[in-house]
């Protein structure tokens, strides 16, 4: 085969191979992508799923956090340790007086009869502030103007999902970031 | 096959290596240092077979924030290098201060050679997009930090400023202004 021969075949190789280097080109851009995709850790409780066997009335509540922007309550978390106790915390950045709200979490109650929640707080901003949750327009105060927490207990109706709001309302300006944690279980009767 | 392409697979290799290289690194040397309690177990379900888990969310939180940082870093500060000398290179050519200005910082070796192709910042630049849009994702997940994707954004849309400069500058060469380039 002469050289004339072998460069010409060459040649159409080379142009074969073409759109085989575009892909690889696109690869090389998709790989790496899904490589870090998959090398993001995922705490312990995203691993907790519901892959059984059978159909049952499912008996315990859910939460979900609502998540968005906020001028005030920051860097949300809601852990769970054990089926139906749920843990929320959040930052609470300092600001002036006033009253802020914003739907924190969504609560699902994925059993066919009513639930009953137990619900306390645990906050470092005790100055002269009102934490409270709203639920269903109805407002349970967890802690006072003196710093006084309380435990409310709010009724689920049967497979229901409603959105719970957290209240603040400082009469003074807050001048230091604080934190709040809100416990959620639920009480069986 | 013909020269871009092959040029352009030449220097997309690295940049993609780097980037699964630098998560992979950054991921366990941050679990290394604050001494965290972490599995790698296979999931049934989902897009991924294996995941790398963490006790809690703050955990998840900060591993991800960080090694997303250090992802961004190792996209951004060559791909910088390479914009900034091309956009002083560009510049030189009609501005005699800048060679002053070089030449006491002794940063002379940057502007005496083109060794840097426009698709190669074209390429980092891309993926400096990709790990953008990551930690943008991310944040939005409550997986990484937010200022982080504040940054990754800024980085991104300064580098495509560059990048379209850059771009112009060297049209311009090939294509001269009205009353540029011709006698």
């Amino acid at each position: 085969m002469s050289n004339r021969e072998i460069n010409r075949l060459k040649n159409r190789f080379s142009y074969a191979f073409e759109p085989f280097a575009i892909i690889l080109l696109i690869a090389l851009f998709i790989l790496p992508t899904l490589a870090v995709l998959n090398l993001t850790p995922l705490s312990s409780k995203s691993k907790m799923n519901s892959n059984v066997l059978g159909v049952k009335d499912r008996e315990e509540i859910g939460l979900a956090l609502v998540g968005g922007i906020h001028d005030i309550f920051k860097t949300e978390f809601l852990n769970s340790n054990t089926i139906d106790i749920y843990s929320y915390n959040s930052d609470i950045i300092k600001h002036s007086k006033g009253r802020y709200s914003k739907p924190i979490l969504e609560i699902t109650n994925f059993s066919s009869q009513g639930k009953k929640v137990q619900i306390s707080s645990n906050s470092t901003i005790s100055d002269n502030s009102i934490i409270s949750l709203i639920y269903n327009d109805q407002i349970f105060v967890l802690q006072n103007t003196n710093g006084n927490t309380f435990t409310k207990s709010i009724n689920l109706k049967e497979k229901s999902k409603d959105i719970i709001y957290l209240q603040l309302e400082s009469f003074n300006n807050v001048r230091y970031n604080g934190e709040i944690s809100i416990t959620i279980s639920s009480i069986t009767d | 096959m013909s020269r871009i392409l092959k040029r352009a697979l030449k220097i997309a290799i690295f940049p993609a290596s780097l980037i699964v290289a630098g998560k992979f690194v950054a991921v366990f040397t941050v679990i290394a240092v604050k001494q965290l309690e972490f599995t790698i177990e296979n999931m049934t379900d989902g897009f991924f077979s294996i995941q790398i888990f963490l006790e809690d969310d703050p955990s998840a939180l900060m591993v991800n924030s960080y090694s997303n940082l250090t992802l961004l870093l190792l996209i951004a500060i060559p791909t910088y290098y390479m914009l900034t000398k091309k956009i002083l290179l560009n510049n030189v050519e009609g501005n005699p201060r800048t060679i002053v200005k070089l030449t006491k910082l002794n940063m002379l070796k940057w502007i005496t050679k083109d060794s840097t192709a426009i698709l190669s910042i074209t390429i980092w630049t891309i993926y400096l997009w990709i790990v953008a849009g990551i930690c943008i994702s991310s944040t939005l997940q409550y997986e990484t930090y937010s200022w982080i994707a504040v940054c990754a954004g800024i980085t991104a849309l300064i580098s495509s400023w560059g990048l379209i400069k850059t771009y112009e500058k060297e049209t311009d060469k090939i294509y001269p202004k009205d009353n540029e380039g011709y006698i």
